[in-house]
């Protein structure tokens, strides 16, 4: 691996950083398998290239994205919330609609923005008129990704300690417990779901204007490639805070970025980039055995001695 | 079992260490010297057209006297269908600086825009609306590449030849494929201008193709487009217009050999491969890229499928059996 790959990991890392933040929010603190995720990353690149296509101040195109993946999260918590279909299920449905509606927002497949004005340019605009050429174009990329992750981080930090954010943890943790105390965790749900999916359209928004283009099938394999990056994160930093936890989602999706870009490198095993879904599958399925048994070989032995 | 326990959290914290230093090692290990030109390739995913794209212009390399391993060093990653890895490989791409890079399909050669080197794209219909090109003659800059727009205006041309008293064709497509949608465009409007009435039929996975054909009933013809779910699932394509006894042109002539389209002008991915290769090995002997033209896989040839015709009691006129390449 050499600078441009590494640069160019921690700049992907940092993006889906924001997806892992996402997943974070309806896995773990609010226990809703939320799959909404493979249709909300393009919906959230649809709308805000639509729009900059159209002209539109390329911050308005990025705050109608995380408006619009917003709307697709509340659809999902409200097929489940007041429906009662199974969250796994719903979010399934919605997933399945996006894709119509994501090729109805762009009109085409695949709409390139390429020489548009995007949040990037500008904001790099702004960096080389107040510094002067110091920094490279992928340096102020990633110190604008690092901005952006920083401020959600820090905000949602503020969130969950606050009274609403306590609410919906309690809401994830014991949901009788929480209604016992007079929490309605219907609200909790369809408050946590839609600000999980906001973030994860700005991902993609952030994806389609940093890459230059808005794809049809870009969201697949979102939702796994969240969940990786949350689960790496929590194998390294075990924790109950949750700035810590929200900043060890970032790590871990960096982390699973640099494997990625080491494994194209080398043609190690004989894996090829294409065997990269079946390696990821795999270690979360691997770093979620293990999760459950605090020491696996501990818990082998206990097996094994039971089944006697 | 006290000693057990300790040891595995042991070993999980030495790991994440040995993780973050195998980076750091990988990080400083620079790329070893390339004495080889270096052919860079992007595959977004692997599918029947793609490959055979891939494997057409390796060929044409290899007649060229490039040949991997020996003349040059291909490099060549398929991101499987995933974004985020599509983007990996572009940034590996861009890192180590090949001599010419190619992108294979709209994705992979998008996300190869701002490299250093020259640029070649394939399997992309309308390169201008991906933003590669800004013209197709001389484009100028360092990308140039093959489009893959099939000759529509020959395909309509021959369903009125065949078919004098054709009214309406039926033109199934994937909405979710920008080549597609392009193509469709097209054959509207060409269709216009001779006369016919088209009947577009979306059709986003194999597994609704036998519904969503039976909706042309009353449609003279099938015309299927380059289309990537179509092309894959020909047998099935063929196997419904036989039952409604509507005959199908197609734009890639093996589904007239293999299977039993009746007709089609165009060209097979193969040998848009090749085309691409032609264009990749006049670069690597010294070209410029923006002196080269956006070609397209030419001499659109003529294939026919008498048992098919047979079958139809369509009469194919011996002018245009002489101008064909293979009749079957």
């Amino acid at each position: 691996m050499n600078i441009v790959q590494f640069i160019g990991a921690i700049e992907l890392g940092l993006i889906f950083g924001l997806v892992a933040m996402g997943v974070y929010i309806s896995f773990r603190i609010l226990d809703f398998p939320d799959l909404t995720a493979d249709g909300s990353f393009p919906l959230g690149a649809a709308v805000s290239g639509t729009l900059i296509i159209a002209n539109y101040d390329p911050w308005t195109a990025t705050l109608a994205a995380m408006i619009c993946g917003a709307a697709a999260g509340l659809f999902t918590a409200w097929l489940n919330t007041r429906w009662k279909i199974l969250h796994l299920l719903a979010s399934i449905l919605t997933m399945t609609a996006l894709y119509s509606i994501n090729l109805r927002i762009m009109g085409k497949p695949n709409l390139a923005i390429m020489s548009e004005d995007t949040v990037f340019t500008k904001f790099s605009n702004e960096v080389i008129k107040l510094t002067g050429p110091v920094m490279d174009h992928g340096n102020i990329l990633v110190v604008f990704l690092v901005i952006i992750t920083a401020l959600v981080i820090f905000g949602l930090s503020r969130f969950f300690s606050s009274e609403v954010g306590l609410a919906m943890r309690a809401t994830g943790k014991s949901p009788r417990m929480a209604t016992a105390q007079g929490i309605r965790i219907g609200a909790m749900t369809l408050l946590g779901i839609a600000m999980s999916n906001a973030i994860i359209a700005l991902s993609g928004s952030l994806f389609t204007q940093t890459h230059g283009f808005a794809d049809i099938s870009m969201g697949t394999g979102t939702i796994i490639v969240g969940l990786a990056a949350v689960i790496i994160g929590e194998a390294i930093m075990h924790t109950r805070s949750i700035l810590i936890a929200l900043f060890a989602c970032v790590i871990g999706s960096i982390l699973y970025r640099m494997v990625i870009a080491l494994a194209l490198n080398s043609d190690f095993l004989g894996l090829e980039a294409s065997d990269e879904r079946m390696v990821t599958a795999g270690l979360v399925a691997l770093a979620m055995i293990l999760s459950h048994a605090k020491s696996p070989i501990k818990n082998l032995l206990n097996k094994k001695r039971s089944a006697i | 079992m006290k000693l057990l326990s300790n040891l595995t959290r042991k070993v999980n914290t030495t790991l994440s260490t040995i993780i973050v230093s195998i980076l750091i090692l990988c990080t400083y290990s620079l790329q070893a010297a390339k004495p080889l030109p270096i052919v860079a390739i992007s595959q977004f995913i692997s599918h029947e057209a793609v490959d055979s794209t891939y494997k057409g212009l390796i060929d044409e390399l290899k007649k060229q006297g490039y040949i991997d391993g020996k003349t040059i060093k291909v490099v060549h990653k398929n991101a499987a269908g995933n974004m985020g890895t599509n983007a990996s490989i572009a940034n590996l791409i861009k890192s180590i600086d090949p001599t010419v890079a190619v992108g294979l399909t709209t994705p992979s050669a998008q996300s190869l825009v701002g490299i250093k080197a020259p640029l070649v794209f394939s399997i992309i219909t309308d390169p201008i609306e991906a933003k590669l090109v800004k013209t197709l003659y001389r484009p100028g800059g360092n990308i140039t590449g093959v489009s893959d727009m099939p000759p529509h205006v020959k395909q309509i041309e021959l369903i009125k030849a065949i078919l004098c008293n054709a009214k309406l064709i039926a033109v199934p497509y994937n909405p979710g494929e920008s080549n597609s949608v392009r193509q469709v465009e097209i054959i509207k409007t060409v269709a216009q201008k001779h006369g016919l009435k088209v009947q577009t039929i979306p059709v986003s996975s194999s597994a609704q193709i036998k519904i969503a054909l039976s909706k042309a009933i009353g449609a003279d013809a099938f015309l299927i487009p380059l289309d990537n779910i179509l092309v894959g699932a020909m047998p099935t394509v063929i196997g419904c217009a036989k039952e409604m006894k509507i005959p199908v042109f197609t734009s890639e002539y093996e589904s007239v050999i293999k299977n039993q389209a009746l007709a089609c002008v165009g060209y097979s991915y193969y040998d848009m491969g090749a085309e691409t290769g032609k264009i990749v090995a006049r670069i690597l002997k010294g070209e410029k890229p923006g002196d080269i033209d956006v070609s397209a896989p030419y001499g659109a040839d003529y294939y026919f499928n008498l048992k098919a015709a047979k079958s139809l009691n369509i009469q194919i006129s011996g002018d245009l059996l002489k101008k064909a390449k293979i009749v079957k």
